[in-house]
């Protein structure tokens, strides 16, 4: 071959290498998902890392003993299948085979080990409210496991497919309070492995090719964090990340303008509300609070906070619940309309007639500050002036767990389960009014521990009268006045497809590369 | 005696530079600054509307005839809050470089002028306050204390006051070796005395303009602050809190923003000028 000859070759040879080496970068991205996070993932454990951000990735990674369907509905996880002999027990049994990613079989032990242990003051577990019901589990059997309670609650599988996470009880053992850390990282029998986790850089997660259930679409996931909500929004618009679960409804129509980006809304399983903290001066009166609940013009929250993706909330429980419970038909109990005047009037029935005013700490980086604004211009339209006073997110939180100057707070709880059970207790029982607990309103009295008890305990038609009844005491005394329910939205890069919906726990491995 | 002790304002600086002619960029920052400080005098009366008047309804439209400037998300009239924020924009930074001023200067001629141990204690706790990353101190104290624009203001005087103790205790170090300062203590005068009626007049110029940059670095300093919503309470009109509040609607209404930070930017530059000129002047006039 003469170098005349050969000179085009070589070339020849070498584009064809390079394309074959872009084909190659080509396949990797698309079976690579960049997700961004809003806040920093800081466990890879619920027990110490109950927040979106850690839950997210910890899903992805860790079986739970059941999980749930597109409605709702209890479905087998890592169990198979279970039983309910009684009111009181219930007995799992495992699916065959299935290893943790390192190749070790996942046992009875192992499974029973990782409920139990949200018990045990060692590892000091933020899901340990999730599992006061539980009183005894055991392994019984190579593949079976029995979780006996201490009073019958219809809650207990719904929360078993958020909070029983599975992990191999050696490594749980040893690690009572730091399993999950980047120091330690975890293990789990899920979809996807750990390959990094660092605070600073991120989590990245590979397929895990022991995995028991389908073959995840995506070889590798890398999460990173982006606190300011415009950077996330340019960074999936700019296709630097592929897609984002943080996306605020209000902020809906700059979502649905970009191009290139797949933006899907679907109801979210949480209410925003007023807590009204009955004990403490003013508020104590029931006019007072009947009258806030008229002055608020609730209908333009909605459109300030929703940006057209959610709706009033007259009753107080997420709207996906209350559909569950009583479809298009709601129960009709007494509701408050936007009246100034009704308002006023309320007022003057209280000690209080001429108004008042509250020092109202509020958090100056979240996102209910516009709303609080708007809470106080109409409240001071009857005379209630809401002294805004603004904290650092941190303190802010930490005071509001500590139950300091709760007075008036706005919040949005979201919640994961389907069931009841989970949002009533955790608002209304005075096991939560105290510190640590989200009963800010402090209401509470043992009629209504008692009823709160008949919703965890009966079925069928005589738990919907349960709630009911609750509900209508919540409507009548005004604890809480709910404010709105919106819609969550995950958007993703046209890239990538998701099949997300209210009930979906593991959301990372719902997103797949377009065409797959 | 009188020829020591009757020193006009300035040591007559300021009636020489009466005299002399103000360039134009010193007219034009002079002229910004006193139409934002009458702002911050009677802009809620100017206001076209009341700063505070909601209308969710209406939510964040761009600029017309009814609003100049448009509205922000809560229907509030951005032009009114402009000119209703001017008065927190400019006080809170006024509050801070008289704190700063009145505790430096004084520090700083008694350092200076005393010498010795007091020189020597008051020079390690400046070094030390000096040493402290300023913003982050800041925001962690503020933090601590539970906001409040009062613990903002207390805090960055406390910051800004040790780099101007420096300055006017080598000035006053420099002083107080002249000819004039040596007949004061020859006459018997009070150190006291002699430092303010004396010394002081001698140093203006700098600590005029220091004072200037307080201001600045206070009304940047602060407007940060409440862009990171430590500082004022939500609603208040301000300028830092609006570029915070309205930065999220640049594609409904920018100039919820964009006016509130130029006026920040306007008000910072005007000063600096202004402050800089004045220090030329006043030197020059010497």
């Amino acid at each position: 071959m003469t170098s005349a000859t050969a000179l085009p070759r070589v070339a020849l040879a070498a584009l064809l290498l390079l394309s074959a080496g872009c084909a190659g970068s080509r396949q990797d991205r698309a079976d690579t998902l960049r997700w961004a996070l809003s806040e920093v993932p800081n466990s890879l454990d619920i027990a110490h890392g109950f927040n979106n951000p850690s839950t997210i990735v910890q899903f992805a990674v860790l079986d739970c003993m059941v999980t749930l369907g597109k409605k709702g509905e209890v479905l087998p996880g890592v169990a198979e299948s279970w039983t309910h002999p009684d009111p009181l027990t219930y007995v799992f049994t495992l699916r065959e085979g299935v290893k943790f990613s390192d190749g070790s079989p996942l046992t009875a032990e192992d499974a029973a080990y990782s409920l139990s242990r949200h018990v045990d003051p060692k590892v000091a577990s933020q899901a340990a409210s999730y599992v006061t019901m539980v009183k005894k589990v055991e392994a019984t059997g190579p593949r079976t496991v029995t979780v006996t309670l201490s009073r019958p609650n219809q809650a207990f599988l719904p929360t078993a497919a958020l909070a029983w996470q599975i992990v191999p009880k050696k490594l749980a053992e040893a690690h009572p309070a730091d399993l999950g850390s980047p120091e330690v990282g975890t293990l789990g029998t899920g979809p996807f492995k750990v390959a990094k986790f660092s605070l600073t850089e991120g989590v990245t997660l590979e397929r895990n090719p022991l995995y028991w259930g389908p073959k995840p679409a995506l070889r590798k996931i890398e999460l990173r964090t982006i606190t300011d909500p415009e950077t996330l929004r340019l960074a999936v618009s700019s296709g630097e990340a592929d897609g984002t679960a943080d996306v605020r409804p209000s902020e809906a129509r700059k979502w649905t303008s970009l191009r290139d980006v797949t933006t899907t809304f679907y109801p979210a399983d949480n209410i925003a509300f007023l807590s009204l903290a009955v004990n403490q001066g003013p508020l104590k009166d029931v006019h007072v609070r009947r009258a806030i609940a008229h002055a608020v013009d609730r209908a333009a929250l909605v459109q300030l906070m929703t940006g057209g993706h959610g709706g009033q909330a007259d009753l107080f429980l997420p709207k996906p619940q209350l559909t569950a419970l009583y479809g298009a038909a709601l129960p009709a109990l007494p509701t408050y309309a936007y009246d100034v005047e009704a308002a006023k009037a309320e007022l003057a029935k209280s000690a209080y007639p001429r108004g008042f005013t509250l020092a109202t700490p509020y958090d100056s980086g979240g996102e209910n500050v516009k709303a609080m604004q708007a809470v106080a211009a109409d409240l001071a339209k009857i005379g209630i002036m809401l002294e805004l006073k603004p904290l650092p997110s941190e303190k802010y939180i930490t005071q509001r767990m500590d139950h300091e100057d709760l007075a008036v707070q706005m919040a949005n709880l979201y919640y994961s389960t389907p069931d009841p059970s989970e949002v009533l207790p955790d608002l209304l029982s005075r096991a939560s009014a105290k510190p640590q607990g989200f009963n800010f309103s402090g209401y509470g009295t043992a009629a209504l521990d008692a009823g709160l008890d008949d919703v965890g305990r009966l079925e069928g038609e005589a738990r919907r009268k349960a709630i009911t009844k609750v509900l209508a005491e919540v409507a009548e005394q005004v604890p809480y006045l709910p404010l709105f329910h919106n819609e969550s939205a995950i958007a993703v890069n046209k890239r990538f497809t998701t099949d997300v919906g209210t009930w979906t726990i593991d959301i990372l491995s719902a997103v797949r590369p377009a065409g797959a | 005696m009188t020829a020591v002790s009757g020193t006009p304002l300035f040591g007559g600086r300021v009636a020489r530079l009466r005299r002399t002619r103000p360039g134009f960029l010193t007219v034009v920052s002079a002229a910004v600054l006193a139409l934002m400080a009458l702002a911050a005098i009677g802009g809620t009366w100017i206001a076209p509307y009341d700063p505070a008047a909601q209308d969710v309804a209406l939510g964040a439209s761009m600029p017309s005839w009814a609003h100049w400037a448009g509205t922000d998300d809560l229907g509030r009239d951005v032009l009114s809050r402009c000119l209703a924020g001017a008065r927190s924009a400019l006080l809170w930074p006024v509050i801070v470089t008289l704190c700063t001023c009145a505790m430096s200067t004084t520090l700083g001629l008694l350092a200076g002028y005393r010498r010795g141990w007091v020189d020597a204690i008051m020079m390690r706790v400046v070094d030390l306050l000096i040493a402290l990353p300023g913003m982050l101190v800041l925001i962690v104290l503020v933090g601590v204390l539970g906001g409040g624009i009062g613990w903002a203001v207390l805090a960055l005087a406390v910051l800004f006051t040790p780099g101007d103790i420096r300055v006017v205790r080598s000035l006053t170090m420099a002083q107080r070796e002249l000819a004039y300062a040596e007949a004061a203590r020859t006459l018997g005068l009070r150190p006291t005395r002699i430092m303010f009626r004396h010394l002081l007049p001698n140093i203006a110029p700098t600590v005029v303009a220091g004072a200037l940059l307080s201001f600045v670095a206070g009304l940047v300093a602060l407007s940060g602050l409440s862009f990171l919503g430590i500082g004022l309470p939500a609603g208040t009109p301000d300028w830092g809190l609006m570029i915070e509040e309205n930065r999220t609607l640049l594609d409904l209404n920018p100039w919820a923003s964009v006016i509130p930070a130029a006026l920040v930017t306007i008000a910072a530059t005007a000063a600096t000028l202004l402050g800089d000129r004045l220090f030329e002047r006043l030197s020059d006039a010497a």
